[in-house]
């Protein structure tokens, strides 16, 4: 009974998407994770779904033009010449795909890219093309993507996956996912994290020094009640870090540490706050 | 012949069923003695509310994760957070000596509507804040439900603060 439930949710959810002008897939969505853009021209307005149905032969040259969570790291290219790396995949009638990692393709954080969504529009390489056709620029209209985060299932989650530097801040880290052989199956007080706070491009106010962290119950990760391998530590930033007066924190940099090891060098994990009025 | 008749009864139906309805309405008591007047929703925040759990809530996490983090403010041995909340001059004082102060110190206090609260601002010495009130409070009502919800300016909200309290005096 379970799984006909299951199943019936992930078709409404599925059509739910489906008659949409643009979507994404998977939803909730990974941000660090493979996402497929989907545009469906035929629900669109604006002129290229005549240009399209007048133009047959051009059926495979539709490209994405996008401007949020921010410009493509690759580029949207010129109006009249896109670039070919924001070229679209025909899928089937004048629906067009593409696929991307939202995080490296935009060059942002999973947090902008959860508040603000995807704003785009499809168009032809040349969207000036077509001048004659009386119906506007060879573009659909402004499109935009609301985005459902997905459930975080990383070596390092955040709750909330949207906090502020005065807010309660968890990170929980996933011990299984653990790819340094050093810190593999750590016991319940052997995990503890040395953390620090960017507060310019060189910069920083660390809580404790390196050496110091594992003494400082401060800094020692939590097991998680139920879960094996995770451990938890929660804080509030801005009470948290002594950082100078007229300074902000621009970011928050941290890795595990256990009594005994200190990686070297360490691979810093970044979480950037999010900034609003 | 028989279409007809069918189709007489069709349309006479509904109007037999509002005759049945009407007659059955008639039958009812009438109503004796007064509604009394209307539960006093101010009045009902009067009083001493001590914090009995803190809960965060992640309001763009897919499934609404919530989170007792009742451990940041209610520790044995120490009073938790107090509001106080006086009727007569709408003020309202916080005693506080563990957890972070969303809450102020003091000031006056003021509800969006009295007859139908949703919300209560509390107008501190240095700041302003606009809480959620979690549900009605009663004169009688021993829980005061608080909710901060944090947003910016274009409307995205970050964060949700419950404040549970219980009724102490």
């Amino acid at each position: 009974m379970k799984k006909i439930f299951s199943l019936l949710l992930l078709c409404s959810l599925a059509l739910g998407a489906w008659s949409q002008a643009a979507f994404v897939l998977p939803s909730p969505t990974n941000p660090n994770d493979s996402v497929s853009i989907y545009i469906d021209v035929a629900q669109t307005t604006g002129g290229l779904k005549t240009m399209l149905t007048n133009h047959p032969e051009y059926i495979d040259s539709v490209y994405i033009w996008t401007w949020q969570p921010a410009g493509p790291a690759c580029g949207n290219g010129d109006w009249g010449a896109s670039n070919d790396c924001m070229k679209l995949t025909h899928v089937s009638g004048l629906i067009y795909t593409k696929k991307v990692v939202p995080t490296s393709f935009y060059g942002v954080t999973p947090l902008k890219f959860f508040q603000n969504g995807i704003s785009c529009l499809a168009k032809l390489k040349d969207g000036n093309a077509f001048p004659d056709e009386g119906v506007g620029e060879a573009k659909t209209d402004d499109l935009l993507i609301a985005i459902i985060p997905a459930l975080c299932a990383d070596r390092f989650c955040y709750f909330p996956e949207a906090a502020r530097v005065d807010d309660f801040l968890s990170i929980t880290y996933d011990n299984n996912q653990e790819l340094d052989p050093n810190l593999q199956n750590l016991g319940d007080d052997e995990c503890y994290l040395y953390l620090r706070a960017r507060t310019g491009p060189f910069t920083f106010t660390e809580y404790a020094d390196e050496a110091l962290v594992t003494s400082i119950p401060e800094l020692q990760m939590k097991p998680v009640s139920g879960k094996p391998g995770f451990f938890r530590i929660t804080f509030f930033p801005a009470d948290f870090f002594d950082v100078p007066e007229g300074l902000t924190i621009q970011s928050i940099l941290y890795y595990v540490v256990k009594p005994g090891f200190l990686p070297a060098p360490p691979t810093y994990q970044t979480y950037v706050p999010l900034e609003c009025e | 012949m028989n279409k007809k008749r069918h189709s007489t009864m069709n349309t006479l139906k509904p109007l037999l069923l509002l005759f049945a309805i009407a007659l059955i309405g008639g039958c009812k008591p009438e109503i004796k003695g007064e509604l009394g007047e209307p539960t006093d929703k101010v009045k009902g925040l009067d009083g001493t509310w001590e914090l009995d759990q803190f809960i965060q809530q992640d309001p763009n996490n897919p499934v609404l994760e919530e989170r007792d983090m009742s451990e940041f403010y209610i520790v044995e041995g120490i009073t938790p957070l107090r509001l106080i909340m006086n009727l007569s001059d709408r003020t309202y004082t916080v005693e506080q000596s563990i957890g972070k102060n969303f809450f102020g110190t003091s000031g006056t206090w003021e509800l969006d509507d009295n007859f139908a609260p949703s919300n209560i601002t509390l107008f501190g010495d240095e700041d302003t804040l606009t809480v959620d009130l979690g549900a009605m409070v009663l004169p009688t009502s021993s829980n005061l439900n608080l909710q901060y919800v944090r947003a910016c300016a274009d409307g995205f909200r970050n964060v949700i603060y419950k404040f549970n309290f219980k009724r102490v005096d």
